[in-house]
């Protein structure tokens, strides 16, 4: 078809629709709320999917975790494993040539204290002088502690912004001493901003030299589990095998025998995540369209009322020498047009109901642009499957019988 | 005189409102194909709705079996509890792990329990000659356990309290660990070996089906005397409590007790808080209905919108009937109808259009829930009020959307409309 013809079938689509205002915009509304829908909640999926990344991409990019048991499965609670220890650690460190970085992390909760202001119960991390590296994390007030500090059992610490917040407000918190779990601690640094992940605040954390937390807290060696980074992401697959391999000598597993230990990357809880959400998000993005394949059954019914009510018109266009095909196109362009408005503005609107959820509620929300670009893809979808059917009817009318239709 | 009036007026209405159905049936048959898809709309949303609210209401309803078969008598008492988020799981790890004593105050200081069971659990490989089976669940419990767990025996016997107070090495098998080991042998007699012990089998359980996906049958039930030989002490003992009475009130003072009991075990000073949880399946029930509640809600909202699309699918097919019978308008005004006549027939039009659609829908819906039922054997039950609200909500959709259409009809000028072309 050339340029003129489309063109035509264009402006007279256009007429058809303006000349039955209320009709064509009752046809759109509907087509608009099915598309609403389901962009709003494409976008919150995505929005979920997508701030869920970011966090877990934020636990340090290519860092290793070692853990007792594999957190993707049920492997808790079955018989107890060795506990891993600093020397494990140690051992990473010197037996693991494509590591960088090693930070065995043992884990409590208490109270801080300074002066008379006192938190809630928060997180107190003991931890290794790599802690910064192997988090992807930094300090933005004074400094972190030194392997040396470490070593010596030094009584530092290093807090996070919501600890700095409750216990200092303006006050500058460095080389004062605070009471955390009633044992004086001098504060050397602030950590960053780090933000929520899931229900946990990052920010509410107190980090203490390892062996300083193993005193305290009497953990001795043990550390709950182990972090280690990579020297490069590329290494990242070797660097697993290494620490596998030093790990199996190391606790004694037969050869033959599954590892009594778990090495997960950020890829796995990505993939754990995925793995939970993932049905449950398409179940939500299929209900959400079914309001739309019924906006595109009305599309049909209309398009077979207008077939119908230009049964004339059309055969005084065969008998002037219009073709089928000119006829099909006719009324598929009037359709496609239809769902075309309605899924443009129920993009507008579901964007803008994103964004009041993103912005007034927890939930986060997000619209890549090909989720845009596929709702009106959609939409014209829908109206060219729901005017098939007329347009086709319309094209194969006789002209002579449509003439004397009456 | 004013009941001669009132009958007369009664069986006019009558006679007026069998001829708005007659009308309205004809020109629905009139356009076939137009009146289907008009329906089709409504019925679509109808019948979501209801397979929804089934397929919800099986879950519900599945959960909540489940949910009782652990007892509803029962209630455990446990060192974690219900454990939603991480800073809970710390705080649950730094609690004292139960032990023996707290299970010999329990036995002897409770009045109002009729049985408790200490048990522990672990997984271990399991033997039969040379054929081995893994991840199996080894449950070491207390005897007498029968009367504080739903367990139905299929062969052979519960093993009794004398044995497992004489640490004998017995073992009772789940359906799963009989299917694979035995097949269509008698599996009582037999003999397995479990972390390096031989046991003897003295019954196999029934049948329990999968809870969520996980096999509720990959289990074997041993003395908790003989458990600990073999396994040692692990930190999971927990309790199982029968209350001997097993009304709410019942549960509540045995559940009291019990606590008092245990925050004197465990030398809790007055005003610390519990270093134990006491759980029991209504506390369950609500933790699931809580995390559901919200979520299905939203689900069958986002269905409703369909019925909207459909109400207005209705509406607008209205228009263009209303439009395309001006000149039928015309005339039936003409010979004498007035407004309110034009108006029902209209209404009772879209009204017979929707509920058309939404009975078709419940049947379909229906039909849905069936399938699953059948194929997924979830216990999907269509709800009478999920019925009624589907037609309701249906009758009420043709009404609204048929309100404007059958409004502009009543109003046409019997001249104006008998001229249009």
């Amino acid at each position: 078809m050339q340029r003129g013809v489309w063109m035509m079938s264009f402006s007279m689509a256009f007429a058809a629709i303006r000349a039955h205002k209320l009709r064509s915009s009752l046809t759109i509304l509907g087509v608009f709320v099915g598309v609403t829908t389901v962009i709003w909640m494409v976008s919150l999926v995505q929005g979920l999917d997508r701030s869920m990344s970011r966090q877990i991409a934020g636990l340090g990019a290519n860092v290793l975790y070692v853990t007792k048991f594999d957190m993707a499965s049920n492997e808790w609670g079955e018989k107890p494993r060795k506990d891993f220890t600093v020397s494990d650690a140690d051992a990473i460190a010197r037996g693991c040539p494509s590591v960088s970085a090693v930070c065995p992390i043992q884990s409590n909760q208490g109270r801080i204290k300074f002066r008379l202001q006192e938190t809630t119960m928060i997180r107190i991390d003991g931890v290794g002088a790599s802690f910064l590296d192997v988090r992807n994390w930094g300090v933005q007030e004074g400094r972190f502690f030194t392997e040396s500090e470490v070593e010596a059992h030094t009584p530092v610490c290093v807090i996070g912004t919501r600890v700095q917040e409750a216990l200092f407000g303006v006050v500058s918190p460095l080389d004062k001493e605070v009471l955390v779990e009633g044992t004086r601690y001098r504060v050397i640094g602030v950590l960053e901003e780090k933000g929520r992940f899931l229900d946990q605040d990052r920010d509410k954390i107190v980090v203490l030299p390892f062996w300083s937390f193993a005193r305290q807290f009497d953990t001795r060696d043990v550390a709950g589990f182990i972090l280690a980074m990579p020297r490069d992401g590329r290494l990242k697959e070797q660097a697993e095998d290494e620490i596998r391999e030093v790990l199996r000598r190391r606790r004694k597993v037969p050869f033959g025998e599954p590892d009594d230990f778990a090495i997960g990357t950020q890829e796995s809880l990505l993939a754990l995540y995925k793995k939970i959400t993932g049905a449950f998000f398409m179940v939500m993005v299929a209900i959400s369209s079914i309001g739309l394949l019924v906006g595109g059954i009305g599309v049909m019914d209309i398009m077979l009322v207008s077939v119908t009510e230009r049964t004339r018109e059309i055969g005084i266009r065969k008998a002037l020498g219009a073709r089928r095909a000119d006829i099909l196109w006719q009324f598929l362009i009037e359709a496609m047009t239809l769902t075309g408005v309605g899924g443009v503005l129920g993009v507008g609107v579901g964007l803008g109901a994103a964004k009041l959820v993103d912005k007034f509620t927890p939930l986060p929300s997000a619209a890549p642009l090909w989720s845009v670009l596929l709702a009106v893809g959609i939409a014209c979808g829908v109206g060219l499957v729901s005017g098939m059917y007329p347009a086709f009817r319309a094209s194969r009318l006789e002209p002579i019988e449509a003439l004397r239709y009456e | 005189m004013s009941r001669f009036s009132f009958g007369r007026r009664v069986a006019e209405a009558r006679v007026k409102f069998v001829e708005d159905f007659r009308l309205a049936f004809g020109t629905l048959r009139a356009n076939k194909l137009r009146s289907f898809l008009t329906i089709l709309g409504t019925l679509i949303g109808v019948c979501s709705i209801i397979a929804l609210v089934s397929i919800i209401n099986g879950l519900n309803r599945y959960v909540a079996k489940e949910i009782a078969e652990e007892g509803s008598a029962t209630f455990w008492v446990d060192r974690f509890g219900i454990i939603t988020n991480a800073e809970e799981w710390m705080r649950a790890m730094k609690r004292r792990p139960f032990d023996a004593h707290d299970y010999r105050s329990l036995v002897e200081g409770s009045t109002t329990a009729s049985e408790v069971t200490a048990r522990r659990w672990r997984q271990e490989g399991v033997k039969f000659r040379s054929h081995r089976l893994e991840r199996i669940g080894i449950l070491g419990v207390t005897g007498g356990y029968e009367d504080t767990h739903s367990l139905a025996i299929a062969e052979g016997r519960h093993f009794l309290r004398e044995e497992a107070d004489r640490r004998q090495a017995v073992v009772v098998i789940g359906y799963q660990v009989r299917d694979e080991f035995l097949g269509a042998l008698d599996p009582v007699g037999k003999e397995l070996r479990i972390g390096g012990r031989t046991f003897d089998v003295v019954g196999s359980l029934a049948k329990r089906g999968s809870m969520l996906g996980e096999s509720q049958d990959d289990l074997v039930l041993i003395p908790l005397s003989v458990f600990e030989k073999s396994f040692g002490r692990s930190d999971n003992l927990h309790f199982v409590v029968r209350a001997a009475d097993s009304s709410p009130e019942g549960m509540e003072t045995a559940q009291e007790e019990v606590r008092a009991i245990m925050r004197m075990s465990r030398g809790l000073a007055p005003g610390e808080p519990d270093d134990f949880d006491i759980v029991d399946s209504k506390m369950l029930m609500d933790l699931y209905r809580s995390f559901t509640g919200g979520f299905f809600i939203v689900m069958i909202g986002i269905v409703s919108v369909s019925l909207v699309v459909g109400g207005i699918v209705i509406m607008n097919i209205m228009l263009v009937s209303v439009t395309e019978r001006t000149r039928e308008i015309g005339i039936r005004k003409a010979i004498g109808a007035r407004r309110s006549d034009v108006m029902r027939q209209f209404l009772v039009e879209s009204a017979l259009l929707s509920v058309a659609g939404g009975a078709i829908g419940v049947a379909l819906g229906a039909g849905l829930a069936t399938l699953i039922r059948v194929t997924s054997g979830m216990p999907v039950q269509v709800e009478w009020w999920s019925v009624a609200a589907g037609l309701g909500l249906a009758c009420s959709v043709g009404i609204t959307f048929g309100l404007y259409p059958a409004a502009r009809a009543s109003r046409l000028e019997p001249i104006a409309a008998l001229r249009y072309e």
